[in-house]
């Protein structure tokens, strides 16, 4: 579980304009996404490139999924593992180029044009290079932390990440030069090692933190999350060699074995939340929920469209605005005014509860607007309904615009509170307490 | 302290059964609206050595026993067929140095300590692994035994207690903020 050690967090903490730039960025490429795909349905649904389809699936999935999963990994892996928070100088490089190519990216998908999009990726690339740097050495440093299902899982992450980039740079360049033997199956490839790989492994790893974190409850036991992780990256590359070879089986037996890891993954889950303390778990769990469900529904959507019988959009889908946005939106509407209340609690005279800093009305409207743009979405992709997915586009945008009210006054609200209660001042020293009886307490049974 | 599952039945429980100086029953006290622990810390201090008095709970009242352990008493404890816990208090011999020394805490993790000040009952829930601390604060709140202030002592400010606890209707304020301890004196709202 995420541990807040404030004593000394002004060195765990990054600088809030690191966290700002990378949330508002994902929050921002949010509303974006939706707005192409309402305005460009017809392309978003034949989902081939360069044009404006693949420009909204990558400002989702570089401008929102990868953005707040840089964003988010920079900061809490040093706070988990207690360790000091990486420079902000470096932070903010990372940020400048990831967001900077990913706008860029986009730019050149939506406007056909191979130079910004070869710029755009190669900006990008050289963004998360950086950050798995950074990764990398808040894993070697944080291996002390005991984090057995978290850090193995993020470890895998930074591979599957490696190779995405290398297939995106293949990918880019191959519009300009042919390089790629079969470029759909190398896209493919690239969208299942980056879903699944990438974003995935980093879903499996925290999960085991943030779930029993948001959930108050007690975390997996250590090692309990070791079977999927196994059986993810077995799957994973089995799949992947299988669409990259053209062999058929090995695509089937990564397929179900993904089945069965997304399973175990989930049922893990549930188990932990079924034992929580937090009575009432609110809007980010609906969401939450709804992607535990939506991750074995991309990988039968995934196997049906290999087969041949439901459109590859729809498999798409499900996956991306489906399991990787929806648990995001889950995850990230907590940990805003969480990481929010961590900065009062080091800067202001008195720390504001997380509580405090929600809005929640901007959130009940994404709560309904993210799965009805998602509902609509998923029935334009079937059956392909171009007008419907245009819909769905309007929907999502609205449900992102609200996103963006709620961050923007979590913001406002740790700001106003720092204006109203003045600067953290030194407190007195409590007067010496009379010493504790020499007894102990035995470990306390859970009554919930 | 003692517990059915780690030591057999001491031979003063059947004197205490024959013969309790006190005997209470803390579903009773909670369906009243009172505070259990205030309650019995004030009858333990009436039982003379060589006494003791019953307790029958709803649950295994940890805290208490810690409690009276300082004040020279031993519990023993055993659960009821109705699923609540009847636990025997003895004062063997008024002086807590005479008493037979508490049994050591597990080794994995770092003791809890419950005491009594001025203010109330203190939680010191330092040096427990994460996410311990959190979570033993509302798994003792939730227990339903304690509805008076509470001084708790944690290892840093406790960002994701603090919405849990504002949930549960307990007003909180940090009454000392050093690195490695900050002290939390929490409230309920009725008596805020």
């Amino acid at each position: 579980m995420l541990v807040v050690p404030l004593a000394g967090a002004e060195k765990r903490l990054l600088h809030p304009a690191v966290p700002i730039g990378f949330f508002g960025t994902a929050v921002t490429a949010h509303v974006a996404a939706w707005l192409l795909a309402a305005v460009f349905p017809a392309e978003v649904l034949a989902a081939g490139g360069p044009g404006p389809g693949l420009a909204a699936v990558h400002a989702l999935t570089l401008g929102v999924l990868v953005t707040t999963a840089v964003g988010a990994l920079l900061q809490i892996l040093p706070v988990t593992t207690q360790q000091d928070a990486p420079r902000t100088p470096l932070a903010a490089l990372v940020l400048a180029l990831t967001a900077g190519g990913g706008v860029v990216l986009v730019a050149g998908f939506a406007l056909y044009s191979v130079p910004l999009l070869i710029a755009g990726a190669g900006s990008a690339v050289l963004g998360l290079t950086g950050f798995a740097a950074l990764l990398v050495r808040l894993l070697v440093k944080g291996r002390a932390a005991g984090l057995v299902d978290t850090l193995p899982a993020v470890a895998l992450a930074a591979v599957w990440l490696a190779a995405l980039a290398v297939l995106a740079l293949l990918l880019a360049h191959d519009y300009r030069v042919p390089l790629l033997p079969d470029h759909a199956a190398a896209a493919v490839v690239h969208l299942v090692v980056a879903a699944y790989g990438f974003m995935g492994f980093l879903v499996i790893g925290f999960s085991h933190v943030l779930v029993p974190m948001l959930a108050v409850a007690e975390p997996p036991k250590p090692g309990a999350g070791r079977p999927a992780l196994v059986l993810a990256t077995v799957s994973l590359l089995a799949a992947a060699g299988g669409l990259l070879g053209g062999f058929d089986p090995l695509v089937w037996v990564g397929l179900a074995g993904g089945l069965v890891a997304s399973g175990l993954h989930v049922a893990l889950m549930v188990k932990t939340v079924g034992k929580r303390l937090r009575r009432k778990l609110g809007p980010s769990f609906v969401l939450v929920r709804l992607s535990w469900v939506l991750l074995p529904a991309s990988l039968v959507a995934g196997g049906l469209a290999y087969a041949g019988l439901v459109p590859p959009a729809l498999f798409a889908v499900l996956l991306l605005p489906g399991w990787l946005l929806t648990l995001l939106l889950g995850i990230l509407q907590r940990i805003l005014p969480f990481l929010a209340s961590m900065h009062t609690v080091r800067t202001c005279a008195k720390p504001l509860s997380a509580k405090t800093l929600e809005w929640s009305l901007p959130i009940r409207v994404v709560t309904l607007c993210h799965p009805a743009a998602l509902g609509l979405l998923t029935v334009a992709a079937a059956f392909d309904l171009p007008l419907l997915a245009r819909l769905g586009g309007a929907v999502g945008a609205v449900g992102a615009c609200a996103f963006v009210l709620y961050a923007a006054t979590v913001g406002l609200r740790a700001r106003r509170h720092r204006t109203s209660v003045g600067p953290k001042q030194p407190r007195p020293v409590r007067p010496a307490a009379p010493p504790p009886p020499p007894f102990a307490a035995p470990p306390m049974e859970f009554r919930t | 302290m003692m517990t059915p599952s780690t030591l057999s039945r001491p031979a003063w429980v059947a004197d205490v059964d024959a013969d309790p100086a006190a005997e209470i029953d803390v579903g009773r006290l909670l369906a009243q609206g009172g505070d259990p622990l205030s309650t019995l810390t004030g009858t333990a201090a009436t039982v003379p050595a060589g006494r003791g008095m019953v307790v029958v709970a709803p649950f295994d009242p940890v805290p208490l026993r810690d409690l009276l352990a300082g004040d020279g008493f031993e519990s023993f404890v055993e659960p009821l067929a109705d699923g609540r816990f009847r636990v025997r208090f003895f004062r063997a011999g008024g002086c807590a140095a005479a008493r037979s020394p508490a049994p050591p805490a597990p080794a994995a993790e770092p003791p809890r300590k419950f005491w009594m000040d001025a203010d109330g009952l203190h939680l010191d829930v330092r040096g427990l692994p994460p996410p311990r601390p959190m979570l033993d604060v509302l798994a003792f709140l939730d227990g339903g035994a304690h509805s008076q202030p509470l001084t708790v002592h944690v290892p840093q400010f406790p960002v994701h207690l603090v919405p849990e606890l504002e949930d549960r209707g307990w007003s909180w304020d940090i009454v000392a903020d050093e690195p490695g301890h900050v002290i939390l004196r929490l409230v309920p709202d009725e008596t805020a």
